[in-house]
């Protein structure tokens, strides 16, 4: 992430209600300058929502939503040439080609001719599409197309990219092609906000992660900060020789080990939930080569922002939350987990 | 109900609140119909001219409302499932082809069927004032029914054919028109009845073409004992005549619709014309363009509107190179048809300046013609299909203001209308040369009649263009804006002629209100046909047209405002 930190994206409070249907519920979100803001959320979670009220297309209920000092309520035609909006699922005209595409709304962002063809020239070196210059845009593949869409994004040199699922539909090549791109462009000093559900790939290139569930938003803050605030209890895999059956009992009888998650007998590996530090993991350790176990790895299993994901969502996964399935009192997911970074 | 499309559609199609509207509204109009032509007190005189008007009335008109509904509800039939991806799939279940044809011809027929069924018993109640025939009656529904099967057979098949609903909907209105209208024309006196002056082959043949036509049919069974009711003497009226020949054409519509969903999806054509021919680069194709499409387009300029380029470079018939061809197509074939039916029919001589007046209001009529045919197709999609598209989201995002959007979209839906007014002008301007070449002298008239037949066509041209794009601009749908555009164009311009039809039916003063807003009627008025001079409707169409037009455009200007701002 840039050394800058100065906030260039922030709503406060921001809801948006279709009749009783809550789809955004006083979302806070805090973006620096040239950072890549990852937005997680299921289909319908609300991540379309809030990227369209900041795009100025939706009007939001109540909050309000600051992008580089302009509130995109009341300053539009500023907020414009501020902005770079890429749906999810964007419209092409037929018989037109990418070149005259870009042309075309370049001429709609208002730059001159001359600068156009200029900054044509830039766009498609960024987003290596020059080779597509003479293509039909309706013709190309879902990988071009979203690549020529990024290029559209880019041709008035907007500040703030919002980007709508913009790895939907791409093969895996094209996936790092433009998880890469996206990268590039913060390291430009863009600020991104990037919304998707193929977490893996936003783990790998997000500055800071936003969960969003149901309209209201989770978490938010960097990627291991999020996982680390969600994931309470730490996840610890033993491989031991001979019989498990001793580990087990052992695992079973400690009341720092909250849960036993799940056993592989033929590779002779067990998986618990530990709530405790380093030396509580160490006395662990002791507890269970004094019982006879003999323990060929004790590890930390690292959580990812899938695991994190599924957890605030409610979601059973491989690794299953904690607090969904103990029998403990539960307590709400946090707000915000962290402070911006 | 065993077939699942079939149920599927009546379902989709009745449940919504529009359906319901629909059938309210419409029985409403037949209440208020039957209400305004019902004799005071019942009494009415005793050769039944009252029940045979109201008869006439509700029968035109139900046919009318079949054959402007018919085509919009199934010539999307099968293009929506081809723009919703979902036709693939239709086709990977076990339903046949049979199946899928019968589930979508049922499913947009059975809405249009149960007004039919719903306006049986007003229908009935003429009954009551005695003077008509329970045949008659049974006649009216049986070509009813059948013209609903003939339209939407058609209609299906066009949607079959077809990728994009619009398209097909302009595709099937265009057929529609063909047949409904230009097969019957001339058979009827107002036309002349060409059909008896073609010869006896000829005749024979526009006699069996005319028999094609539901109106023809309908208005054989209405007015029963006038010139319209049969093609010559000794034939059948044309309503018997149609039922089985509509019948058959439905049967082998029905197997062509079949043998194409049997291989629904044909491969695309390779795209073409990737070659691109660099600015100031001659070559050997130069000489066969004066535009040559290949070559590379400057950049938008600044004083260019970027959304009418966008247009200009998107829409094929928009494309340099082909208004130009259509634009010389139409010149050369309205200056050769002048001078082959000035040289054919070498009457001029005998009927000099009466002669002239009746080929200005032919090419006037045939200009109007023309204009609210391909109007509709032009602008009725300005507007929804970007928002189908999601471009108008791009566009939203953009600096672009809406002013900007409809005056780019307007400008580009109604130059191809003036360039065919442009390229059909030739063909009035040659009559002013023709009564000097055949030794008649200059009639001082026609000049100033042709300026008038031109401001009404170019009135038309504007008033269509922006109707077109109201409806665009209203609608979320090409189609449905498609549809309504041309059900209104139809109703304007052509329905309102059939006042014509029954010279007895109707008041001259209620012709002359209906005729107001008709832009054929102010036509041949402009150009002198005495037959609509008599209502003078020059000055008040153009005053009437004029105002609907720039309402309809400020209201277009404020929905597409409204369109742009966050919801």
């Amino acid at each position: 992430m840039s050394q800058n930190s100065d906030i260039m994206l922030k709503t406060e409070g921001l809801s948006k209600h279709y009749d009783e249907i809550k789809a955004l519920d006083d979302l806070n979100l805090s973006i620096p300058r040239g950072s890549v803001f990852g937005y997680i959320g299921h289909n319908g979670a609300g991540k379309t929502t809030t990227i369209r009220i900041l795009a100025g297309l939706l009007k939001a209920s109540a909050g309000r939503a600051i992008i580089g000092g302009i509130d995109v309520t009341t300053d539009r035609d500023k907020l414009k040439s501020l902005v770079g909006y890429m749906p999810d699922d964007f419209g092409v005209y037929e018989q037109m080609r990418v070149w005259e595409y870009l042309d075309f709304f370049g001429a709609a962002f208002k730059i001159p001719r001359r600068h156009r063809r200029q900054r044509m020239e830039e766009v498609f070196e960024i987003t290596g599409s020059a080779y597509m210059r003479d293509r039909f845009v309706d013709t190309l593949s879902k990988g071009m197309r979203q690549r020529v869409g990024l290029a559209r994004t880019l041709m008035h040199d907007p500040q703030v990219l919002l980007l709508d699922e913009p790895a939907n539909g791409l093969d895996p090549r094209a996936r790092i092609d433009m998880r890469n791109l996206i990268r590039l462009l913060a390291d430009r000093g863009k600020t991104v906000l990037v919304s998707s559900h193929i977490l893996p790939e936003l783990a790998t290139i997000c500055d800071l992660v936003g969960i969003i569930h149901q309209g209201v938003l989770q978490a938010q803050g960097p990627v291991d900060q999020v996982v680390s605030a969600i994931a309470r209890d730490r996840l610890m895999e033993i491989k031991a020789g001979g019989d498990l059956a001793s580990a087990k009992r052992l695992i079973q009888a400690d009341a720092r080990c909250s849960k036993l998650d799940e056993e592989d007998q033929n590779l002779g590996v067990l998986r618990f939930r530990f709530k405790g530090d380093e030396a509580a993991l160490a006395d662990m350790l002791a507890v269970l080569m004094g019982g006879g176990v003999k323990v060929v790895t004790f590890r930390e299993v690292p959580l990812s922002l899938e695991d994190a994901f599924m957890a605030l969502s409610g979601m059973s996964t491989s690794v299953p939350d904690t607090e969904a399935e103990s029998d403990e009192p539960t307590e709400p997911a946090p707000s915000s987990a962290t402070g911006s970074a | 109900m065993s077939n699942p499309i079939l149920r599927k559609e009546v379902l989709t199609s009745l449940r919504t609140r529009k359906a319901l509207a629909m059938q309210v509204v419409y029985l409403l109009a037949l209440i208020a119909v039957v209400f305004m032509l019902w004799p005071p007190g019942g009494m009415q005189s005793l050769g039944g001219d009252q029940a045979q008007r109201l008869l006439a009335v509700l029968g035109i008109g139900q046919l009318l409302l079949i054959a402007l509904f018919a085509p919009a509800f199934t010539s999307t039939a099968l293009t929506l499932e081809k723009e919703r991806n979902t036709f693939e799939s239709l086709f990977a279940t076990r339903l046949s082809p049979a199946q899928i044809v019968v589930g979508k011809m049922g499913g947009s027929l059975t809405f249009l069927l149960l007004l039919v069924v719903m306006g049986t018993p007003v229908l009935a109640s003429l009954f009551l004032l005695g003077g008509v025939r329970g045949g008659q009656v049974l006649a009216v529904l049986g070509v009813l029914v059948v013209t609903a099967l003939f339209l939407g057979a058609i209609g299906l098949l066009v949607s079959a054919m077809m990728h994009r609903s619009y398209r097909s909907i302009i595709m099937t209105y265009g057929i529609l028109l063909v047949v409904t209208i230009l097969l019957a024309m001339p058979a009827w006196p107002a036309t002349g009845q060409l059909m008896l002056k073609a010869g006896p082959v000829g005749s024979k043949v526009l006699g069996v073409l005319a028999s094609l036509s539901p109106l023809q049919a309908m208005l054989s069974v209405v007015v029963p004992d006038s010139s319209y009711a049969t093609p010559a003497k000794g034939l059948p009226p044309y309503w018997q005549l149609y039922l089985p020949m509509a019948a058959v054409v439905f049967v082998v519509v029905g197997g062509f619709l079949l043998a194409r969903l049997q291989r629904p999806f044909q491969p695309q054509r390779p795209r073409e014309r990737l070659k691109v021919v660099e600015r100031g680069q001659i070559s050997a194709r130069t000489f066969f363009f004066l535009f040559d499409p290949a070559k590379r387009k400057p950049a938008i300029r600044f004083w260019q509107n970027v959304v009418a380029m966008k247009e200009f470079r998107t829409r094929p018939v928009l494309q340099v190179q082909w208004l130009l061809r259509a634009t010389g197509i139409a010149l050369i074939v309205s200056i050769l048809l002048m001078f082959m039916v000035t040289l054919t029919v070498g009457q001029l001589v005998q009927e000099g300046p009466a002669l002239i007046a009746k080929m200005l209001a032919v090419v006037a009529g045939l200009q109007i013609l023309l204009i609210i045919l391909i109007g509709p197709a032009m602008s009725s999609g300005s507007i929804c299909s970007d928002r189908e598209t999601s471009v108008w989201d791009l566009m939203n995002t953009s600096r672009i203001r809406s002013w900007t959007i409809v005056s780019g979209k307007f400008q580009a839906s109604i130059v191809p209308l003036l360039l065919l007014i442009v390229a059909t002008t030739p063909a009035l301007l040659i009559l002013m040369v023709f009564p000097a070449f055949m030794g008649h002298g200059v009639d001082e008239g026609l000049a100033p009649r042709i300026t008038r037949v031109l401001m009404v066509t170019g009135m038309t041209s504007l008033f269509v263009t922006v109707l077109g794009m109201f409806f665009s601009a209203m609608c979320s749908r090409t189609a449905a804006a498609t549809a309504w555009t041309y059900g209104m164009v139809g109703i304007v311009s052509v329905a309102t002629l059939l006042v014509m039809l029954g010279p007895d039916l109707f008041s001259d003063e209620f012709k002359a209100a209906v005729f107001v807003p008709n832009a054929i009627a102010a036509a041949l008025d402009a150009a002198g046909l005495e037959t609509f001079q008599q209502f003078s409707l020059f000055n008040a169409h153009l005053k009437l047209i004029a105002t609907v037009t720039v309402g309809l455009f400020l209201a277009t200007v404020v929905r597409v405002w409204q369109l742009r701002r966050p919801v």
